[in-house]
């Protein structure tokens, strides 16, 4: 919570074991004035979750130890993190459709970035004064 | 009983043997015939001896013959049990008939001396023998036949034996001439009957073996070939196995390497994108252009990994369908963000409708339908020069939807249309230079719209443009499995 309040920017979590690729989400949301983190796997990834409470998490589906299916269960299990939009991003587009109803969004890899700038512009427009 | 008599027969007669072949078809086929021929003659005998015994019957009563009623019935018994009992080891069989047979000969040569009767059952005991039991046993019959009339027959002529019943016959002596005439006379008949009957005897044995050794090399031939076939097909089996397993093992390379270019792929899109939102600072009105062209070279590219990946897929019979709960708008939003860019720069418009017949959630594989979208849609993209492309998406029946493509282009001759749908096809040649890709979106479009179980059809006029309508059966959404 306390990390919460000493930012003045909204917190965007990137979970995505490609490096490129969330290099790639980090660029795009930092231009829409997110701050950004990038987490590798699901593990750090639920960890991290335990601390901090983002306003969007971008969650790839295939990561090692913990698969992001778990990481959008324990998420949608927490009553902290009920106002974080999940973005999901993913080339599995069969596993995706069947979590429709837990995620926020989802985006098909490859995945247009600036569909990503549009998408996330619109979260913050409306979540902050 | 039967074994007990068997064992008998072999202890008794256990040098007899029949002078067959070795062949072992040919003495299994043979013995079977012999056998018949001996049953035959049994079953005959039996008869026989049944009038013989009626016929006598009288004349044995009258001149109160009666150790010959045991005899005679005594032999029938022998006879009928052999005749009747199969069981019972062939030679026993034979043997016991020969016995009965010489036997009769020599009653009746001691009752009747040396007349037809006696003579005629010495006759059937050669003849007999040389049938059932081969050329040495009947030579030894015949030899036992003729002694025995030469020593009774001398014996009659010296006339220190007298006929055992005073037959009626022979009541006087005979002449030792007469007693040599008939020996000679019967073993020149018999002899003569018996050659006769070995000759035949023996080239149907060598017509059989001929017969069988043919039959033989056939079967041996034909086995041969049913080998050879088996090993064929076993060959072939395994060469199969060894192309699917290739081929397998191709799918499996490209679709690695599908992904290994995907990734970099995505990277150059990527940041591509990033200089035209602006990241890296605003992109001037003349480096806007190229940037486009990198990213909608960047899509086709994708575009082609995904249907090369898929044309193997399907080649290799890998290809599988993944149907799932989908949003049909879903897929045209993606699709426009894609492919606006490229209609835009031709001054192209691209519109989308969906129907409100169509609900906002269907069954069917997403992925394979957005495949099929992109491939129609930027092919109508690349031929059409001017005016516009719809994309329409409605229901014209109850079972059915339909992904409707339809452009402003030159139209596609009406020759050409049955083979558009065929792999690697485009108008002519001079296409591919013109127009880029390798001809496989619409063979791509028609094989998965085949694999939905729906069909491609098109309408084109030339000059005036063309539509692809894309029908697929409409099937009830079903519960999403992944969802709480």
């Amino acid at each position: 919570m306390s990390e919460n309040m000493s930012r003045s920017n909204p917190l965007a979590v990137i979970i995505e074991d490609d490096p490129d690729l969330a290099v790639l989400f980090e660029l795009t949301l930092r231009g829409a004035n997110y701050e950004t983190e990038i987490i590798q796997d699901g593990e750090a990834a639920l960890q991290r979750l335990a601390v901090v409470i983002p306003d969007v998490v971008i969650l790839d589906l295939h990561l090692p130890f913990i698969s992001g299916v778990d990481v959008l269960k324990q998420i949608r299990a927490d009553q902290r993190l009920a106002r974080t939009k999940v973005i999901i991003a993913t080339a599995d587009l069969y596993r995706a459709e069947a979590l429709r109803a837990q995620a926020d969004f989802i985006l098909i890899k490859p995945v247009s970035l600036i569909r990503l700038r549009d998408l996330v512009a619109n979260l913050s427009g409306s979540q902050l004064p | 009983m039967v074994s007990f008599l068997n064992q008998i027969g072999s202890l008794i007669f256990p040098s007899l043997k029949t002078d067959l072949p070795a062949h072992p078809h040919h003495s299994l086929v043979l013995s079977q015939g012999r056998e018949r021929i001996l049953t035959a003659l049994l079953r005959a005998s039996v008869g026989l001896g049944l009038l013989a015994l009626l016929n006598n019957l009288l004349p044995m009563i009258r001149d109160k013959q009666w150790i010959a009623l045991p005899i005679y019935l005594v032999s029938l018994g022998a006879v009928s049990v052999v005749a009747f009992n199969r069981r019972l080891n062939y030679r026993l069989r034979a043997v016991m008939f020969l016995l009965v047979l010489y036997g009769i000969g020599v009653l009746d040569l001691l009752n009747h001396g040396l007349g037809e009767d006696s003579r005629i059952f010495f006759f059937g005991f050669a003849v007999a023998a040389i049938m059932l039991l081969g050329a040495r046993v009947g030579l030894v019959a015949l030899g036992l036949s003729v002694t025995t009339l030469m020593v009774v027959g001398w014996q009659l002529s010296t006339g220190q034996f007298k006929l055992l019943f005073g037959s009626q016959l022979y009541s006087g002596t005979i002449s030792l001439e007469t007693v040599t005439y008939t020996c000679v006379n019967f073993l020149a008949t018999a002899g003569f009957v018996m050659a006769a009957l070995y000759v035949l005897l023996r080239d149907f044995d060598l017509a059989w073996q001929r017969e069988r050794a043919a039959v033989n090399q056939v079967e041996q031939e034909r086995n041969l070939l049913e080998e050879r076939v088996a090993d064929r097909t076993r060959e072939l089996v395994v060469a199969r196995d060894q192309a699917l397993e290739a081929s397998r093992l191709k799918t499996e390379l490209l679709a690695k390497v599908s992904h290994e270019l995907r990734t970099p792929l995505n990277v150059i899109l990527g940041y591509t994108e990033l200089l035209q939102m602006g990241i890296y600072g605003p992109l001037s009105e003349q480096q806007r252009p190229p940037t486009q062209e990198i990213v909608s070279s960047t899509h086709s590219l994708t575009d082609l990994i995904t249907d090369l990946l898929s044309q193997a897929q399907l080649d290799t019979g890998r290809f599988q369908l993944k149907p799932c709960a989908f949003n049909p708008a879903d897929i045209l939003t993606g699709l426009c963000t894609k492919m606006n860019p490229a209609a835009q720069a031709k001054g192209l418009t691209l519109t989308t409708t969906i129907t409100p017949d169509l609900p906002a959630t269907l069954w069917g594989d997403p992925g394979r339908i957005q495949q099929i979208l992109i491939n129609l849609v930027s092919n109508a993209i690349k031929f059409t020069l001017q005016g516009k492309v719809e994309i329409r998406l409605y229901r014209p029946d109850a079972a059915h939807w339909v992904l409707q493509v339809s452009d402003t282009g030159p139209g596609i001759p009406i020759e050409a249309q049955a083979s558009i749908f065929e792999p690697f096809w485009q108008i002519d040649s001079s296409m591919t230079r013109k127009h880029s890709g390798v001809g496989l979106g619409l063979s791509i479009v028609k094989q998965l719209t085949t694999l939905m179980g729906g069909q491609v059809t098109l309408t084109s006029e030339i000059g005036r443009g063309s539509t692809f309508n894309v029908i697929l059966p409409f099937i009830e959404t079903m519960p999403s499995t992944g969802s709480k």
